[in-house]
């Protein structure tokens, strides 16, 4: 164990001491929850679906005229039209395609063909005699291997700046890779050919490009895993879990496999070791923003969505949630900051995709995975209500400590006092175990906070460390309009620390 | 509350559970709660209070675990080794809490007691001689894997270093182990075993508690455990040890007849009558030999089940004969058998199809069940200690064994209570106060005093604890007690409470495992915290748990130990107190209404509490969290309505998410999306436990997939077909799937398609069969190849990740008829079957367009092939096949094969 007893102690202890402290729970508290007083700002329309559709919407794509494109966990597509009105009582839905296997991506390509992700392959498919029917199916790229188990998914990318799909595929079961490229990234050019991209994948929820267009995928607590992780696929690159490098031998382009990294060690510690070890961009830290990363869509409204252009909208499907992400890079890597954005959807959330009017629609699905929602399976559509919302916006990493920017001018003296806001940071165990506690936990003073003289950032000085979970709760920070925070939390996971 | 168990573990593990190594200075000055001292502790697990007689109020403070039962409840332990240990035993095990008693006398004196003692202990020492073990190193490979993963591993070293466990964490669960000393020449293998199935039996103290181990584990375990006796064993005579020995049969077997001409695959033993061992699931045959132990004279009826066939002979005579190939059949038979063993063989064979193997007997005091694996022996060598000599009791020594077992030089009778063998009282506990660095507690222990194997700081701590015995009399507090017993039975190993304990800060965490893919993370391998545990089991139930362990976790590899009934109480009491809240709320009133809510809320349109948990006999729509119908046996509502609003504050860590987040219920459908009544109501049906409603969403039926007017395709994993199946069900109830791995067509069927609910139910995991009739399923490999000539064998499908060969799709008409596209080599095929119904039979009619460039050849078909005129060929009997358009047929061995050209065109009909 590197890390020590005492530590270990001091996480079980707090832990511990909430388990005590059961007194303050309590029934039918009056004042508005969360997801009402999100509701103001970003209002919740669930599209009704007919009767006998199960809609487990694995993938999205919005096309033009406000048609939607949705695939379904039981290998349909669907196109909806009509999911824009207000209420959406009126939606209809035409069944474009059925029997694919499991289909978890999806868009239409420039050419006019539909790109559907099967489990077994990506399928490019189309309607020739226009009737909304599907009637050409071409496999466009089949090189990766697939068994009976049911965790062997494939999360299919929308084309990136260069046209390529990115796949990424899943372990089988949570521990080994039997297939070919089981736990492995791969790029899917124009022509169809594939590309074994990035190694290191365990269980993916979703994956897309940020606005610049670089990919990014969910990864889900597990082994190697310490908790919810967005991460970056790179060329070469290994993001955390060894059990596919047995395919190295079958990506050519790559080389040799690097050597494993050591279980039972940290993040940070391994990456030092390995030159390939691309980390983690944002840590969802587990059971505080969710349980089960998911879906990715990128802002690229230019503010149609409310204040929040080209950010990423992340779901969690155990909650039903869609969390918000701010990314930066530093010395070349990407890491950042994620927030709670909007609760309270009615399945657990896996597809995301933001249509061309700056809504944002939401697919749901709790098979297999139990979700708060509760609902099996449904389509959701979020809106700005366009009313101004009090929001952390940015939260940067600087020298000294981190940089935050809001939505709206802040209050300078409740921002500018240290006591309005509390922080710690800690990390998980990087093991080949499932999941980890938080551990190495630090609760390092704010030694000051300095609001700028327009009001819209805040400076907050205090220690930063490498290869932890930053956890900054600004409960007392007021707006100019004396409004607190919708969500006063931010989690910044650290790869770096910025020169300047 | 700032009791340091592990400080406390450490010190009692050196002492009472013997010998970790002193140089590691485990001992250190303790950081104790000012009304706990250490040298309390050691008073306790040293059974002072054995020979210094005191207060019943001192005694239940203390709480002596007492010491091993000797004589008829003892253990019968080699005398060899009993001898050495009465000698010295910290030189056995240092840090022991058995005192040394001879330590006053000279070599000779000493090795002549120490001989005369085991003389007596010996001579009292039940009769008769357990089953041997034999020396089976596939059964230590099992004992190995047991051991390491059951909760052995929790507080004895693990000793096999596991490569996913980084050598540190090792050598300190190594170094902060609890030995097992000698084994191997301490136990006869058949005695290790009857102490591993109930510890308590033999030391009631609990240190080692029971594992729920059946007899065939505790063999496995011993048989590890043991294993130094292995290379002994091969000079020890053969024995009645455990289990049957079995020759395993493969290929040719129709009937029982038919293993007597062949030789075994291979051989071994087993526990029972199984079929683990077979390598496939049909064809193969299992001889099973050695000797049923009858335990009572009288009549016994065997009753004999299998699927295929088997038959039982009883000493050398066939007692039931159920040969042949044949469904689960039952055939029963009475005999009239003498106590003791008998000759046993039994012969089974699986052809094909189901497998079923059952033997039951009933007779004098045994109704109808199973005959149990203890009842199986056959001859072996068996293990044997290791040292191990004939031993004969030589009644002299005996009787002068007794004489210094009872004597006030040694009081042995003090603690261990034999052959109604008095204890010498010596001076009560709270008159040793003045004199409290003198006799065992002396810096030299006198001669008449038993030494105990303690260091300075251990002496001192006992010192400051006797001068002030008189305190000892007052009552500690119920969490102070819990600390206790947790301390000294050692559950900190597995739990923590209050931030204390567990196996993550034991450092042994890696040792706890799931079973299988449970998804839990830490929750389903690491056994549940212990705060509050009290105020979240209901007693009964937390009282059962601590005394027989019962498995709730069935994805958890760790058992909870059984610590037995006396235990259990004392304990369950303590943390009962312990754990009471001032704003307890008591059970509420529960109506029927309120059950059927809650009915709703469990299933499927309500919260779907079924989406984790399992309900009786059904599992879980995804992991298999914590079975529904025992919760309200199990917890209290107290704890239940606390935890449902926010699971993590009581559960660090869980998967179980909140249903009512800031107490606000997500489902505003039913009870008006009120908090309270939505618990009370999944309280309500929780109470009407296995015989509730069974949730929504759990039964599940078939999803038949029925095409009606067109033809429907279902993508996915189907049996006989390989994971990228394409399955095609035709109106004209023909169907096909269609093998893109392997570019082939893999199955053809009449009737119903398929049945879609394994794959839209749960997670979706496994191939799912045809649902139909008349399947014919096609051997594996492509439909085309290349072949250098005619006659070369067919090829296996080539690489698909390497090679040009590849699925291309397909084309739906009118009809949603597909036309498949593929490549091989340079030639691209397009396959449009079509299906025609006739008044008997049915049709495939399969048209090829063949482009590019390149002869091929196709297999038509494989199997018994007869020509039947007119170029059609009838196949094993079943289907025949035609072939129009290509070149001329070839038979090669048992295909029939025809080449065929691209460009160009050709058709095959299928009709069965």
């Amino acid at each position: 164990m590197k890390f020590s007893d005492a530590i270990r102690r001091t996480v079980t202890l707090a832990l511990s001491f909430c388990s005590l402290v059961v007194g303050h729970w309590s029934f039918g508290t009056t004042a508005a929850t969360t997801a009402e007083r999100e509701a103001e700002f970003y209002p919740l329309i669930t599209v009704p679906i007919p009767e006998g559709i199960v809609l487990e919407a694995g993938a999205i794509a919005a096309l033009p005229n406000q048609r939607l494109a949705v695939t379904t966990r039981l290998g349909d597509i669907y196109f909806v039209d009509g999911a824009f009105q207000n209420p959406p009582t009126g939606a209809k839905f035409t069944k474009f395609a059925a029997g694919l296997h499991e289909v978890l991506g999806l868009f239409q390509g420039k050419d006019g063909w539909f790109y559907a992700t099967q489990r077994g392959e990506i399928t490019r498919l189309r309607d020739t005699n226009g009737d909304d029917r599907a009637d050409e199916f071409e496999t466009f790229a089949d090189g990766w291997g697939i068994g009976g188990d049911y965790h062997e998914y494939a999360f299919g990318s929308k084309p990136d700046r260069d046209g390529n799909i990115w796949l990424v595929l899943c372990l089988t079961g949570s521990f080994t890779s039997e297939h070919e490229f089981r736990g492995w990234g791969l790029r899917v050019t124009p022509e169809g050919k594939v590309i074994p991209t990035t190694s290191g994948i365990r269980s993916p929820g979703g994956i897309a490009t940020n606005h610049l267009g670089d990919i990014f995928y969910t990864d889900n607590q597990g082994p190697w895993n310490g908790t919810c992780w967005l991460k970056p696929l790179t060329p070469g690159g290994f993001v955390g879990n060894p059990s596919g490098f047995k395919w190295y031998p079958l990506a050519t382009n790559l080389g040799t496999a690097p050597k494993e990294p050591a279980s039972n060690s940290r993040i940070a510690t391994e990456r030092a070791k390995m030159k390939e070890f691309v980390p983690p961009a944002i840590g969802f830290p587990y059971n505080k923003m969710g349980q089960s990363a998911s879906g990715i869509a990128n802002d690229g409204s230019g503010g149609k969505f409310g204040p929040f252009a080209n950010q990423l909208f992340v779901g969690d499907q155990t909650w039903s949630t869609v969390m918000r992400v701010y990314l930066e890079k530093v010395n070349g890597i990407y890491q950042g900051a994620c927030f709670p954005f909007r609760e309270g959807l009615d399945s657990g959330t896996l597809s995301l995709e933001f249509a061309a009017d700056g809504s944002l629609f939401a697919g749901g699905t709790d098979r297999g995975w139990g979700a708060r929602g509760g609902k099996p399976f449904a389509l959701q559509r979020l809106v700005w209500s366009g009313k101004t919302l009090f929001e952390i916006h940015e939260m940067r990493a600087k020298p000294d400590g981190f940089e935050l920017t809001f939505t709206e001018p802040v209050d300078p003296k409740t921002a500018g006092d240290v006591t309005a806001y509390t922080f710690e940071h800690y990390t998980y165990i990087y093991q080949s175990n499932y999941g980890s506690p938080e551990v190495d936990r630090e609760k390092p003073p704010i030694e000051s906070a300095t609001v700028a003289p327009d009001g819209r950032s805040v400076r907050l000085k205090v220690k930063l460390t490498p290869g932890h979970l930053h956890e900054l709760k600004a409960p007392g920070v007021k707006s100019a309009k004396a409004q607190p925070l919708l969500h006063p939390a931010a989690y910044y996971w650290l790869n770096e620390i910025p020169a300047q | 509350m700032s009791w340091p168990p592990l400080l406390l573990l450490s010190l009692c593990a050196g002492l009472s559970f013997a010998g970790v190594t002193r140089a590691e200075g485990w001992l250190q000055p303790a950081p104790f709660a000012p009304e706990v001292d250490e040298g309390e502790i050691l008073l306790g697990e040293l059974n002072c209070v054995a020979c210094h007689t005191t207060s019943s109020e001192v005694l239940a403070r203390l709480n002596s675990p007492g010491a091993p039962k000797l004589g008829v409840n003892g253990l019968r332990l080699t005398p060899r080794w009993l001898q050495q240990w009465l000698a010295d035993p910290a030189a056995k095990k240092p840090g022991t809490g058995m005192p040394h008693a001879l330590h006053g006398l000279n070599g000779a004196q000493r090795t002549e007691t120490a001989e005369a003692l085991t003389h007596f202990l010996v001579s009292l020492a039940p009769t008769g001689t357990p089953a041997g073990v034999s020396a089976d190193p596939a059964r230590a490979e099992s004992g190995k894997a047991l051991y390491h993963e059951l909760g052995c591993v929790a507080c004895h070293a693990p000793m096999a270093h596991r490569s996913d466990v980084p050598d540190d964490a090792f050598a300190r669960a190594v170094a902060k182990a609890v030995p097992l000393g000698d084994l191997a020449a301490k136990y006869p293998a058949g005695e290790l075993v009857r102490f591993l199935r109930d510890p308590l039996q033999h030391r009631p103290g609990g240190r080692m508690p029971g594992s729920g181990l059946s007899e065939a584990e505790a063999v496995s375990l011993a048989t590890y455990l043991l294993r130094d006796q292995i290379a002994a064993a091969t000079k020890a005579k053969p024995a009645a040890v455990n289990g049957l020995q079995f020759d395993y049969f493969e290929g040719g077997i129709g009937s029982c007849g038919d293993m007597e001409k062949k030789t075994p695959s291979f051989s071994g033993v087993t526990d029972g009558l199984n079929t683990k061992m077979a390598k496939r699931g049909n064809d193969f045959g299992l001889r099973f030999s050695g000797v049923l132990e009858v335990p009572t004279a009288g009549e016994y009826t065997f009753w004999l089940n299998s699927d295929d066939g088997s038959q039982l002979f009883l000493d050398g005579q066939q007692l039931i004969n159920l040969d042949g190939t044949h469904p689960p059949t039952e055939k029963s038979a009475k005999t009239t058998l003498k106590a003791g063993p008998h000759s046993f063989t039994l012969l089974f064979f699986q052809g094909g199809g189901g497998l079923e193997l059952d033997l039951r007997w009933a007779g004098p005091e045994i109704t109808r069940r199973p005959v149990p694996s203890e009842a199986f022996r056959h001859y072996a060598q068996p293990l044997l200690p290791v040292g191990h000599t004939e031993f004969v009791v030589d009644a002299t020594k005996a009787a002068l064994g007794r004489q210094l077992f009872a004597s006030p030089a040694l009081n042995c009778a003090a603690c261990h209570s034999v052959d109604n063998l008095a204890s010498i009282p010596v001076k009560p506990l709270l008159a040793l106060a003045a004199r409290s660095s003198a006799g065992c507690l002396a810096d030299n222990v006198p001669v008449g005093a038993p030494k105990f194997d303690l260091t300075p700081t251990q002496r001192a701590a006992l010192r400051k604890t006797v001068a002030a015995a008189a305190k000892l009399a007052q009552p500690v507090s119920p969490n102070l007690r819990v600390a206790q017993t947790l301390t000294r039975l050692n559950c900190y190993a597995c739990h923590s409470r209050e931030g204390l304990g567990g196996p993550f800060e034991s450092g042994r965490s890696d040792w706890f495992k799931v079973h299988g893919e449970a998804d839990l993370g830490d929750e389903g391998r690491v056994p549940p915290h212990l705060s509050l545990v009290g105020m979240k089991l209901k007693p009964a139930w937390l009282t059962k748990v601590i005394a027989e362990g019962p498995k709730v976790r069935p994805y958890m590899a760790t058992r909870m130990p059984q610590f037995g009934a006396a235990h259990a109480a004392k304990l369950a009491a303590s943390f009962v107190e312990a754990d009471k809240q001032t704003d307890a709320q008591p059970e509420p009133a529960l109506t029927e209404r309120d059950a059927k809510l809650g009915w709703k809320l469990v299933g499927r349109d309500g919260l779907s509490c079924i989406a984790c948990h399992t309900f009786t006999t059904y599992g879980s729509m995804g992991i298999p969290a914590l079975a529904l119908e025992d919760m309200a046996g199990r917890v209290t509502w107290d704890w239940f309505r606390r935890y449902l609003p926010d699971p993590a504050s009581l559960r660090p860590g869980t998967r179980m998410p909140t249903f009512w987040p800031e107490g606000k219920a997500v489902n505003t459908a039913i009870l008006g999306g009120q908090t309270d009544p939505q618990i009370k109501a999944i309280w309500a049906w929780l109470n009407d436990g296995a015989k509730a409603e069974v949730p929504a969403g759990l039964i599940r039926g078939r999803k038949e997939i029925v095409p009606d007017q067109e033809a429907v395709i279902y993508r996915h994993f189907i049996e006989g077909a390989g994971s990228r199946a394409i399955g095609v069900g035709y109106p004209e109830h023909a169907n096909l799937a269609f093998d893109a791995n392997e570019l082939r067509l893999a199955l053809v069927w009449q009737g119903s398609f398929i049945d879609m609910s394994r794959h839209s139910t749960d997670r979706g995991t496994g191939y799912e069969p045809p649902l139909g009739d008349h399947v014919l399923k096609f051997p594996a490999g492509p439909a085309f190849a290349a072949l250098p000539n005619f006659e070369a064998p067919w090829p296996a499908a080539p690489d698909r990740l390497a090679g040009p060969n590849r699925f291309l799709g397909y084309r739906l008409d009118a009809k949603q008829q597909p036309t498949f596209r593929y490549r091989v080599g340079g030639v691209t095929i397009e396959e449009f079957p079509q299906p025609k119904a006739g008044e008997v039979d049915m049709t495939f009619l399969r048209s090829f367009k063949l482009t590019g460039n390149g002869p091929l050849w196709f297999r038509v078909a494989t199997g018994d092939l007869k020509a039947a005129g007119d170029g059609t060929f009838t196949v094993d009997g079943k289907f025949k096949v035609r072939c129009r358009g290509a070149g001329e047929p070839k038979i090669v061995g048992n295909e029939l094969r025809v080449p065929v050209n691209a460009p160009g065109e050709f058709t095959v009909e299928l009709t069965w």
